[in-house]
């Protein structure tokens, strides 16, 4: 059977429109906050801005309440937007050892350096269902928050160097043979070839789906393991 | 940059709001005379990381800001913020501007951003405080 070429639709698709805006608000609750979702929907936004690959967490919320919080649909809405948009600038090379540090573990050391800190994290939890946000009311929240607030010590954050870094020092990792950096392929300007030099599949993970990245990851882990069995 | 400078503009990028928008809005009624030469747009940074398996650096992803250019005579003062934020864009530039000529109210202006960095500290202080109460103490068994 080939391609029948139709026309039309037009009609239909711009009902669909109003009919996914009406899914949205039909129900007598009302219109969430932009704020709200950036606040309270945290590693949302996250997840859309890194998947969107543009960092700009009003309009990754303003995004999720438009998609409903289809995640996928939202990358795809943020994708778009940054296409829009000039690039004016780039950045300086950041150093990431200067990164604001908020959860930092390690299971192969015990003792890094720094200290194991937990940060929030949910991986310790029952997953429990907590039937008590069915009714978070503002004066619970504010209760929480001042005892939360309390008698906070005064320690200034540390430096957290770079496991790989120890490792180095130790004698237990090879030093990178030193060479100079390579030019920067940026994917978002120039069509994806292989073999992707290693800065073109940088960016592609930095910006990968997030399933897809945990799938990635999980079959590399169980290749590894196999081929380590394997040489045991 | 001199250090004082870079100080500063640390400082300016977490200066509260509210704060900026006063010193700003006395700057220009101090010295009226300065212009608007590119009006707040938004536009993107692209940020760059290097890896350290390879000590490569690489592309990792843009980031939304608004920046405006003002002018007094030849000399233009430049703001740059995250975020669509068209009034701390052009009040960024404005204080940058000044603050690079010497001009207006300068003292008041960096008396008013060392208070700022102080409250910034003490902000940075307690959430790492926060954070800290969930490092992990080991207790050896045997």
């Amino acid at each position: 059977m080939g391609c029948v070429a139709v026309r039309g639709g037009l009609k239909a698709i711009e009902n669909a429109e109003r009919l996914v805006r009406y899914f949205r608000v039909k129900g007598d609750s009302w219109s969430l906050e932009v704020k709200q979702i950036r606040e309270q929907f945290r590693l949302a936004v996250d997840q859309v801005m890194a998947e969107g690959s543009l960092y700009a967490p009003l309009y990754a919320a303003a995004a999720l309440k438009q998609a409903e919080g289809d995640t996928i649909e939202v990358s795809f809405i943020l994708r778009a937007l940054r296409s829009s948009l000039p690039r004016n600038h780039y950045a300086v090379v950041a150093d990431t050892r200067e990164m604001e540090i908020i959860r930092r573990i390690s299971a192969t050391f015990k003792d890094i350096p720094g200290g194991q800190i937990l940060g929030p994290t949910r991986d310790y939890t029952q997953r429990l269902l907590d039937f008590s946000l069915m009714e978070e009311g503002s004066s619970e929240i504010q209760k929480f928050k001042d005892e939360f607030l309390t008698g906070l010590g005064d320690d200034d954050s540390p430096d957290f160097p770079k496991i790989v870094e120890m490792l180095r020092r130790e004698g237990l990792l090879e030093e990178p043979p030193p060479k100079p950096d390579e030019p920067l392929v940026d994917i978002t300007r120039e069509a994806l070839k292989f073999l992707a030099p290693r800065s073109a599949r940088l960016q592609v993970l930095a910006r990968g789906e997030t399933g897809g990245m945990l799938a990635i990851a999980y079959s590399v882990d169980f290749l590894s393991s196999r081929i380590r069995n394997a040489i045991i | 940059m001199s250090e004082k400078g870079e100080r500063f503009r640390t400082i300016l990028h977490r200066v509260d709001k509210g704060i900026l928008g006063q010193l700003a809005r006395s700057v220009l009624a101090a010295v009226p005379e300065i212009r608007v030469i590119k009006p707040p747009q938004v536009g993107l940074v692209m940020i760059r990381a290097r890896e350290t398996v390879e000590n490569q650096p690489f592309n990792l992803g843009e980031v939304l800001v608004t920046e405006c250019t003002v002018a007094l005579g030849e000399a233009t003062g430049w703001g740059c913020c995250l975020g669509d934020d068209p009034d701390r864009a052009y009040h960024l530039a404005v204080l940058d501007l000044v603050l690079h000529l010497g001009v207006g109210p300068v003292e008041r202006i960096e008396a008013a951003l060392l208070a700022e960095e102080e409250r910034i500290l003490q902000e940075d202080v307690s959430e790492f405080a926060s954070i800290a109460r969930s490092q992990v103490q080991f207790d050896v068994l045997g």
